[in-house]
């Protein structure tokens, strides 16, 4: 097991540990904002996507990493913007 | 990779990581959600300078094109959909993130170069080829929930939400699994926050409806016969909706005498005052049990007269307020009245809550009013319920209020 992943792996256990915690009172207004600004986060995964659609060599590698760099980045564009949309009619204070 | 690239990668993926937990604990207040959603738009931002700076000498061309494809992608069903509860395309982009995920698994397996098929299963490839088996399989549940929310049972239903987050959720889990394969320590991390954030996202949906968010996602147990899609929240949520509110217009009713509550909404009222909120209260004449029912236990409170008004001028003052709150009525705000020919309340008239943006009505069930007509008010999108004895819940509400007032100064 490489040093990479042990890291990571904890990383991610205490991660899981913190997003437990971060959201604990919500209201009812910001519930789809939040939802779907999570959405736009989870396609975070374009962070790995760009490096692989660059380095890859076969064709079947390419046209997969291509797939998900486009989805992901599209989640992210997109949930972005609908998170910005579905604010702009909330309180302006 | 020099020194300072050595440096530069960890720190910009460190700094993205803060961002993305600040900005998604101020998504959670309506006060700070913009700037919560700037603070996540910036971690993006941070992050994939990082990766720039990561790539080093890697053609970047290829990445570049995928990127523009994605954004005019992206732009397109940001802009061309409606953010408002519904089926559509917005909602399954929230499995985005699990679907390019599992196109990376497929990737990975596919070359010999990043993941030596034959490796899977030596000592240290079982662990890594345990998380790409475990992100391929979040990634295809990321794509059926995102499929669900978009135009199963609960699409356009007030459990959307749920089943988006239950979307986002196992989108971050893909993700950070893959993140884990390949050693990244970013998308590990903020993979991992997402997965657990979503999941606790989904559950208090599914709390504020009474239903789990499983069921919501596969349309099973619809909760009440009679009343489809009802919110309910606590003291604590309403209070952070009146908190930021710059105009609230009370309604009491019937329930507020019975539970002698006058006053601790007028102690309610007085606190949002001082906060610089606009209050009124609106007054129906058939609320209580006699006219000027509701003037007399409201005097009695102390309220200033010059804050009621009559249920025409209410209605006019309800449309630019943030919040109505109802407390203890309910056929006096009964839609039905003038919508529906065959309710008995047909042609009465009454107060138009649903016009402001945000309405939370006070309650101790969702049983009828005097009338015993049904109120689908409490089936609204921009309606919540807070269950309780008015006085209690109202003591509630003032004690979250001053609270949230003190700690926002």
């Amino acid at each position: 097991m490489s040093g990479a992943f042990l890291v990571a792996l904890y990383l991610f256990t205490l991660a899981v540990f913190l997003g437990l915690d971060v959201i604990r009172k919500v209201p009812p207004t910001l519930h789809g904002t939040l939802a779907i600004g999570m959405g736009a986060v989870a396609a975070l995964v374009v962070a790995v996507a760009l490096p692989a659609a660059s380095a890859s060599t076969s064709r079947m590698t390419q046209l997969c990493s291509y797939v998900a760099v486009v989805v992901a980045t599209a989640g992210v564009v997109a949930g972005l913007l609908r998170a910005h949309r579905s604010v702009r009619g909330g309180h302006r204070r | 990779m020099s020194t300072a690239v050595g440096v530069a990668v960890p720190i910009l993926y460190l700094a993205s990581a803060v961002f993305f937990i600040l900005g998604l604990k101020r998504l959670c207040r309506v006060r700070s959600a913009r700037g919560g959603l700037a603070l996540v738009g910036g971690a993006f931002l941070l992050a994939l300078l990082g990766v720039a700076v990561e790539a080093g000498r890697l053609n970047p061309i290829p990445a570049l094109v995928g990127l523009a494809a994605g954004m005019v992608v992206g732009l397109a069903i940001g802009y061309g959909t409606k953010v408002e509860l519904g089926p559509g395309l917005g909602p399954l982009l929230a499995s985005a993130g699990g679907v390019a995920s599992a196109a990376l698994v497929v990737a990975a397996y596919a070359t010999d170069e990043v993941w030596p098929s034959a490796s899977i299963f030596a000592l240290g490839g079982g662990a890594r080829g345990a998380a790409l088996g475990l992100g391929f399989v979040s990634g295809v549940a990321a794509l059926v929930f995102g499929v669900l929310a978009a135009a199963g049972p609960a699409a356009g239903g007030a459990g959307q939400p749920a089943v988006v987050a239950l979307a986002a959720s196992t989108s971050g889990l893909a993700s950070a699994m893959v993140g884990l394969a390949l050693g990244n320590p970013i998308v590990a991390t903020v993979g991992g926050l997402v997965a657990a954030a979503g999941y606790s996202l989904a559950g208090i949906v599914g709390k504020a409806l009474g239903r789990s968010p499983l069921d919501i996602a596969f349309g099973r147990g619809r909760g009440s016969d009679e009343y489809a899609n009802v919110k309910a929240c606590g003291a604590e949520e309403a209070a952070m909706e009146l908190e930021t509110a710059r105009k609230v217009i009370v309604v009491p009713g019937y329930g507020m005498a019975v539970a002698q509550a006058q006053h601790a909404l007028a102690d309610v009222a007085k606190v949002l005052a001082a906060n610089g909120t606009k209050v009124l209260y609106a007054i129906h004449p058939a609320a209580g049990l006699i006219p000027g029912h509701m003037n007399v236990l409201l005097d009695e409170a102390k309220v200033d007269p010059a804050q009621l008004r009559e249920w025409e001028d209410a209605n006019r003052e309800l449309a630019d307020a943030d919040v109505a709150l109802v407390v203890g009525a309910c056929d006096i705000v009964n839609p039905a009245a003038k919508e529906d020919r065959s309710s008995v309340l047909f042609g009465m008239p009454v107060i138009e809550v649903e016009k402001a943006r945000t309405v939370f009505v006070v309650k101790r069930s969702l049983r009828p009013g005097a009338s015993g007509a049904k109120n689908p008010l409490f089936e609204r999108p921009n309606v919540t319920l807070v269950f309780g004895d008015a006085k209690k819940v109202l003591q509630g509400i003032g004690v979250e209020l001053k609270a949230q007032i003190k700690a926002a100064a």
